[in-house]
C-alpha cells in the first residue's frame, strides 16, 4: 500500500510516497511553493508519482501538513507539522527526545515523552528571524551562496557580533559592517551564532532532553548545526534529507490511518 | 456576534450608560442609580491611545482609552477598580484628559470578614458618587431589586453555559451572548435571553475533548469562530470575559450591600487578586468537575500577573498529567494561522 505526505511550507513544498509494507520511502520531491500553495501541492504529488511511474490514484491515503495544509482539497486529512516532524524524526532516529525544526519562516522545538509522543512544543511567533528566509536574505546581502556558509564557518577563526534580531535591521547591520571593513567571513560566523543563540533560548525554554534531531531546510546548513551543538552541548542527529521530514511524518501517519 | 444581535434588540437600545472595565465592579449599584452598566470593550484600532502610554502597556486598556477619547458610547461616567496597575494608570489618564466623571473603587485582595467590611465601606463611597451624578437616588429597595435582576441574568447565563457544553449552541454564539449581557439593560436582557433559550430546539452530542480555558480579558470574535470549527468544548472559561464574570449569586437578604461585597470578593478571582495557592486548588477542582482533558492558557500581551502565573501552573499541571498550551495574543488582533496550528497540534497531542 502506498501513502503520501505533502508538506506545504512557506518556501518549499515536499511530497513523499511511502510504502507501508516494506516501510520504505518509494519516492520524494522538493519544489518551491510559489504563490499558490494548492497548485504546489498538486504538482508535488504529480512529480512524486511520476518518479516511480505510477498514477495518482495508486496512492491510498494522503495527509497534508505545513502552513498550506488546509488548502489541499484532495488530501484525506490534514495534520499539523508538529505531529509530522515528530513522527518523521522517529523514522530515522527512533530514540529522539527533542526535535528542532527550522523551516523557511517557522522555527519550532518539540519535546517527546518516553513513548515518543509529543508532550510539549514551542513555535516562533511574530518574528521569523533566524529561520531559512533570514539566512537567504543575509546570503544575498553578503553576495555569497548559502551553501558556502558551512565552509566559512569551519575555516574562520573569530566572529563579529551581530546585535540586531530583526531581519531588516540585521541586513543593514552587516552592510555597514562590510562598509567598516570587517572580514566578511567573520560576519558570516557571527550571523550563524546569532541564529544558534535564538534557537538555543527556545530549546532551553522547553528543557533540552537528548537525543536531539534537527529537521527542516536549515538543518542542511552544517554551520548552523555545528554552532548549535556547541551552544547546546549535545550532538545533533541530522536525517539524510532533513527537508522532507515533515512530509515523511505525514506519509507515515497516513499509513497508520489507512 | 452580528447573527445573534437580532434577538437582543430591545435590551441593547439604550443610552444611559455608565462604563465599567473589571468584573469586580458591582453592576447592581450602577443599576440602582438608574443607569445601565456598560462594559467597555474598546476600539478596534487604538493609534491615538498609543501616544498616551508606553509600548508595553496593556492592549485592552489602550483600546479602552481610545474609545473613551472618542466617547462614541456617550458614557455618563466610568467606574474603575484598582485591580491592576494598568487600570490605575488608565484612571489617572482619564482624570487628566477626559471630562467624563470617574470613580476608583478600591478592591481588597483578601477573603475575610475585615476585607468584606472594608469593601462594603468602599461601596458606600461608590453609592455617594453615583448619587452625585443626579439620576435616581439609591435606596435599599432599589439595591434589592437590582440584586434580583442581576442574579436572574447570571442564572440565565449559567443555563446558556449548559447549552453550550452540550453543543446545543456554539462557542461563538455563547460568548457573543455573554458580551451582549454586559452591554444591555438587564431587565430587558433577562426577558430576551429567556425567549432566545426557548426558541432553540437543537439536540446535539457534546464535543470532545474538554478544554479548560484560563486567561485574562479575551474578546476576540475570530478566536471563538476558530474554536467553533474545531472538535472541542471549552468546558469552563476561567477568564474575565466569561465564568469569572457571571458565576456566583448575591444573597438577597436584609444587608444587601454586605452581600454584594461578599459575592464579589469570594467569586472566582483573577491572577491579580487571587492567592495563587488557592487559585491552583480552584483550577484543579474545575479540572475534576468538568472532566478536563487539556488546558489552554491564554493571555493578552504584557499582563504580568497572568504571565507570571503560567510557569508555576504548568508544573502543577504536569504533575497531574494534564497537558497545557500557552497562547499570547494582542487585543483585537491575532495571527489566525499561527494560533490555529498551535491549537490543532495541541489537540493532536491530547489524542495520541
Amino acid at each position: 500500500m502506498l501513502t503520501c505526505g505533502i508538506d506545504i511550507g512557506s518556501v518549499s513544498t515536499e511530497a513523499v510516497i511511502f510504502n507501508k509494507e516494506n516501510k520504505e520511502i518509494a519516492s520524494y520531491i522538493i519544489m518551491p511553493t510559489g504563490s499558490n500553495s494548492k497548485t504546489a501541492a498538486e504538482k508535488a504529488l504529480e512529480l512524486a508519482c511520476e518518479k516511480i511511474n505510477i498514477e495518482k490514484d495508486k496512492v491510498d491515503f494522503i495527509v497534508a501538513t505545513g502552513y498550506g495544509r488546509i488548502n489541499v482539497p484532495f488530501a484525506d486529512k490534514n495534520i499539523t507539522e508538529i505531529s509530522c516532524h515528530a513522527k518523521g524524526s522517529l523514522f530515522y532516529f527512533p530514540d529522539t527526545a527533542t526535535v528542532i525544526d527550522i523551516g523557511g519562516q517557522d522555527s519550532k522545538v518539540i519535546k517527546l515523552d518516553d513513548n515518543s509522543n509529543p508532550i510539549d512544543f514551542l513555535m516562533n511567533d511574530k518574528c521569523a528571524a533566524g529561520t531559512g528566509r533570514f539566512l537567504e536574505v543575509m546570503a544575498k546581502a553578503l553576495e555569497i551562496e548559502l551553501e558556502d556558509f558551512q565552509k566559512v564557518f569551519i575555516n574562520t577563526n573569530g566572529k563579529v557580533e551581530i546585535t540586531s534580531t530583526c531581519t531588516v535591521f540585521a541586513e543593514s547591520e552587516i552592510v555597514s559592517l562590510i562598509g567598516q571593513g570587517e572580514d566578511k567571513n567573520k560576519i558570516i560566523k557571527g550571523l550563524i551564532y546569532s541564529i544558534a543563540n535564538r534557537i538555543t533560548s527556545m530549546v532551553e525554554r522547553i528543557n533540552l532532553q537528548p537525543p536531539v534531531c534537527m529537521t527542516g531546510g536549515v538543518a542542511k546548513n552544517l554551520g548552523v548545526v555545528k554552532a548549535l551543538e556547541e551552544k547546546l552541548g549535545v550532538e545533533i542527529n541530522i536525517p539524510k534529507e532533513p527537508q522532507i521530514i515533515g512530509a515523511i511524518g505525514a506519509a507515515i501517519i497516513a499509513s497508520n490511518l489507512k | 456576534m452580528e447573527k445573534i444581535k437580532k434577538y437582543f434588540k430591545r435590551s441593547t437600545d439604550n443610552n444611559n450608560y455608565i462604563g465599567w472595565l473589571c468584573t469586580y465592579t458591582p453592576e447592581e449599584l450602577i443599576l440602582s442609580a438608574g443607569f445601565t452598566p456598560f462594559r467597555i470593550y474598546g476600539s478596534k484600532d487604538y493609534n491615538r491611545a498609543e501616544g498616551f502610554f508606553p509600548i508595553n502597556f496593556c492592549p485592552y486598556l489602550k483600546s479602552s482609552w481610545e474609545s473613551i477619547l472618542n466617547n462614541d458610547t456617550h458614557l455618563k461616567s466610568i467606574i474603575f477598580t484598582n485591580s491592576c496597575d494598568g487600570m490605575r494608570r488608565l484612571y489617572d489618564t482619564c482624570k487628566k484628559y477626559s471630562s467624563i466623571p470617574v470613580f476608583m473603587l478600591d478592591v481588597p485582595k483578601n477573603q475575610n470578614i475585615s476585607s468584606v467590611n472594608y469593601f462594603e465601606f468602599n461601596l458606600n463611597n461608590l453609592i455617594d458618587f453615583l448619587n452625585s451624578l443626579g439620576n435616581k437616588k439609591i435606596t435599599n429597595e432599589r439595591i434589592k431589586n437590582s440584586i434580583e435582576i442581576i442574579n436572574k441574568k447570571r442564572e440565565g447565563l449559567i443555563k446558556l453555559n449548559n447549552m453550550y457544553r452540550n453543543s446545543i449552541i456554539d462557542i461563538d454564539t455563547y460568548n457573543s451572548i455573554i458580551k451582549i449581557s454586559t452591554l444591555s439593560d438587564p431587565y430587558l436582557f433577562v426577558e430576551e435571553l429567556s425567549n432566545y433559550i426557548d426558541s432553540i430546539k437543537n439536540v446535539a452530542k457534546p464535543k470532545k475533548p474538554n478544554i479548560l480555558l484560563i486567561g485574562n480579558f479575551i474578546n476576540e470574535d475570530r478566536l471563538w469562530k476558530l474554536f467553533s470549527e474545531l472538535d472541542l468544548t471549552l468546558s469552563y472559561q476561567d477568564t474575565c470575559s466569561a465564568n469569572r464574570y457571571f458565576e456566583g449569586l448575591v444573597e438577597n437578604g436584609n444587608k444587601p450591600l454586605g452581600s454584594i461585597a461578599k459575592r464579589y470578593l469570594y467569586k472566582s478571582a483573577c491572577m491579580r487578586i487571587a492567592n495563587l495557592g488557592n487559585k491552583i486548588t480552584e483550577i484543579k477542582e474545575n479540572i475534576k468537575k468538568y472532566k478536563i482533558d487539556g488546558i489552554i492558557y491564554i493571555s493578552l500581551k504584557f499582563c504580568d500577573n497572568t504571565l507570571y502565573f503560567y510557569p508555576l501552573l504548568k508544573e502543577e499541571l504536569k504533575d497531574i498529567g494534564k497537558p497545557s498550551l500557552y497562547l499570547e495574543i494582542e487585543y483585537n488582533n491575532f495571527s489566525e494561522g499561527q494560533v490555529k496550528t498551535r491549537i490543532q497540534a495541541f489537540l493532536e497531542m491530547i489524542y495520541t
